[in-house]
């Protein structure tokens, strides 16, 4: 497929997507900041709560969370710090990172998918995914977090930037039957997994979280330890299935048997996982939409 | 007269009692419109969850819907996951803990 662009044919690519839109070809400069200080170890709380106090959307969010129900704290936490003491560094990682990036794509309205379902899918596949990996004992859990929350943005680029090709994916999808992510290859030769990848590879996160988004409908890697696009992929499969929010899919993508197996979570567990996912999210997304 | 219907449980021959709009206040499907398969699935392809349907003697609106809600709630979920192994493990236990909810 080709795209017109200021009287120049250019191929379409993932890359070429992400690169239309210069408003999001970097990430801004906070979350980095906010990034070193968290892994500094001579860094102290009062760094951080300064980093945070000059997004004051972040502060107030921050505040929010801390006196939310899911802390569940006897007495109003009314300063960043407080916040940041009871929320712990990694779940503000976690929370800069969603508040950023929602922010980034705020004005993104299209009409294809309400930003709020939009989110309300990301978020809770975040967290179904950092529960995979509870589960599987993983201890760096935020980093799950986040490759769920950025599963679909590529989606959304695609429906926010790309209109024309979006309907025709849509209709594609809806006339055959079959998942969205399909349809897009078939019309665009890749899928929205590709324009996510390369739009997390332009913000220069972790490779892993990268890689998470590139393969979470295949296929298998066998990039070692790594099973962090398998737990996307399942946690996807749930959100879909619990049919929370929506990333414009009308069905859920069929499950990867070998994804499946890898991750070794048995059946028995699934209504654990659902029953926490869904409480989880009802406890946070609030807060964030 | 109108009821409002939740976008799972419209069927086709229902009837818009009012316009359907998106958010930027276009229309998607206008009043009096009978619904068929294919409108109902642009409006869930365009994120509408609600819509209000035009209430008349007969409607399932004034029928008992419990087990109609259940069923449709069952199709529904069947269509959605028809892109999986239906044989698979986790498949099946999934399947049957949403129906249990």
């Amino acid at each position: 497929m080709q795209l017109k662009n200021k009287d120049r044919i250019m191929e379409l690519t993932a890359e070429v997507i992400v690169g239309h839109n210069p408003e999001l070809v970097t990430l801004p400069d906070l979350y980095f900041k906010l990034e070193q200080t968290i892994a500094s170890p001579t860094s102290s709380i009062d760094d951080a709560a300064e980093i945070i106090h000059s997004d004051p959307a972040l502060a107030a969010r921050l505040l929010k969370i801390a006196n939310s129900a899911f802390y569940s704290h006897p007495v109003e936490i009314n300063t960043v710090q407080r916040a940041l003491m009871l929320i712990g560094t990694r779940q503000l990682k976690e929370l800069a990172m969603a508040t950023v990036v929602i922010d980034m794509f705020k004005s993104k309205n299209n009409p294809f998918i309400s930003m709020k379902d939009f989110w309300e899918h990301s978020i809770a596949c975040g967290i179904a995914c950092r529960i995979i990996a509870i589960y599987l004992g993983k201890r760096d859990y935020e980093q799950y977090y986040l490759a769920g929350l950025f599963h679909a943005i590529g989606r959304l680029i695609l429906f926010t930037d790309f209109p024309e090709i979006a309907e025709k994916t849509t209709e594609l999808s809806l006339e055959k039957k079959i998942p969205l992510f399909e349809a897009e290859n078939k019309i665009m030769g890749f899928n929205h997994a590709n324009v996510g990848h390369a739009l997390l590879k332009n913000w220069n996160l972790p490779l892993a979280q990268q890689q998470a988004v590139q393969f979470q409908h295949g296929p298998q890697t066998d990039i070692p330890m790594a099973i962090l696009p398998e737990a996307v992929h399942v946690a996807d499969w749930l959100v879909n299935g619990l049919s929370i929010g929506s990333s414009g899919e009308q069905y859920v993508p069929p499950l990867i048997d070998s994804f499946w197996q890898r991750l070794g979570i048995p059946e028995s567990a699934l209504g654990e996982l659902i029953d926490q996912t869904d409480q989880q999210y009802q406890s946070v997304a609030g807060l964030f939409l | 007269m109108s009821v409002i219907f939740s976008i799972q449980n419209i069927s086709a021959g229902m009837s818009l009692a009012d316009d359907v709009l998106d958010n930027s206040g276009r229309l998607l499907v206008a009043a009096s419109t009978t619904l068929d398969e294919r409108k109902i699935r642009i409006l869930k392809s365009w994120g509408v969850s609600e819509v209000s349907i035009r209430k008349e003697n007969g409607t399932p609106a004034e029928t008992p819907v419990t087990n109609d809600l259940h069923d449709k709630n069952t199709v529904h979920i069947i269509n959605q996951f028809q892109s999986n192994d239906p044989d698979h493990k986790a498949v099946v236990e999934f399947i049957k803990l949403l129906m249990e909810r």
